[in-house]
């Protein structure tokens, strides 16, 4: 686990980083000694919580960055009971550090035992392949239907809309082909993330005009 | 020195911004655009003390303001200015540094 925060250091901008649990404290660290390890368990308590909050704020954050004057606080959720987080030089280019976590992560994820439950990241290769990627299909050839139906959806749900509605595709492609005719099926699957009865009507009836 | 409203207006010809809010230091939600804007005021709120929260641990200045990235690809921007808080909900295809920088110059001008 150090191996790889060492490795991820050497992305240009990066002061250092730590692994926080829940349960355990801080795993593993190389941030600047400055840090005593048990400001470090503190920081990465109080910025961990922030993830916590999703659920009551119908949120589905995964990862957070803080400007700060002397410094970026980047904050990466690796499961619910463990975050990475990154200081960075204030300037740091975030995109080129988000590319070496998202590399990094996966294998991170595999050496903190804490983890076992629905991981925030991509799971590696043993899981079999969908039908078709989800992603590709919300952007294909029916990509304007898909839009008013996540629309549709974020008034009863909010912005968590978008990652509703990619999961239920997923769903909808095991069950069969992307076919407009089929738009109904994947109404009936989005529907149920809708909390009362009244708003998944409201939903479907507001469906109605659109497939 | 800007009014609350006059803000709202120049982040209404901003595209990409699905929802507004401003809150007040002491959590007081002052204006709000867009649906459940309620949880979106009361979540910048929490982000914004956490991060003055930190200030003593890492001996920094600021915090300035923060990102959030869901998993979706949208983003809520949460700018700290002396006497507000500012949540912007954008979609996933905006650049959270071009709101940035257009809003960020105008949260300390905003009176209440």
């Amino acid at each position: 686990m150090q191996k790889i925060l060492d490795e991820l250091k050497v992305t240009p901008g990066v002061l250092g980083s730590s692994i926080y649990t829940s349960k355990h404290g801080i795993l593993a660290t190389n941030l600047p000694e400055i840090f005593k390890a048990e400001t470090q368990k503190r920081i990465g308590n109080i910025l961990h919580r922030i993830f916590k909050l999703n659920d009551t704020v119908k949120l589905d954050v995964n990862s957070f960055e803080i400007q700060y004057e002397e410094a970026l606080l980047l904050v990466k959720k690796l499961c619910n009971t463990s975050s990475l987080i990154i200081i960075c030089e204030p300037d740091a280019k975030v995109h080129l550090i988000n590319m070496s976590v998202s590399m990094l992560a996966a294998d991170l994820l595999n050496l903190i035992d804490d983890c076992e439950q629905a991981p925030a990241l991509p799971e590696k290769i043993s899981t079999p392949q969908p039908p078709a990627d989800p992603k590709a299909i919300i952007n294909g050839s029916l990509s304007g239907e898909f839009a008013l139906m996540k629309r549709a959806l974020a008034k009863h749900i909010g912005p968590v809309a978008g990652r509703i509605l990619e999961r239920s595709v997923k769903k909808w492609l095991e069950e069969g082909k992307p076919d407009r005719t089929r738009l109904n099926e994947l109404a009936e699957i989005m529907r149920l993330d809708i909390d009362t009865v009244g708003s998944q009507r409201e939903f479907l009836d507001e469906l109605k005009k659109i497939i | 020195m800007s009014t609350l409203q006059e803000f709202k207006n120049i982040t209404d010809n901003l595209t990409g911004i699905q929802k507004l809010v401003i809150v007040a230091r002491d959590g007081t939600i002052l204006l709000h655009s867009g649906d459940q804007s309620n949880h979106l005021g009361n979540y910048v709120a929490y982000v914004a003390v956490t991060a003055e929260q930190l200030k003593p641990y890492l001996g920094f200045t600021g915090p300035y303001h923060l990102i959030m990235e869901q998993t979706s690809g949208d983003r809520i921007l949460t700018l700290l200015g002396e006497q507000i808080i500012v949540g912007v909900d954008l979609d996933a295809n905006v650049s959270p540094a071009n709101i940035l920088e257009q809003l960020g110059p105008l949260v300390d001008q905003i009176t209440i």
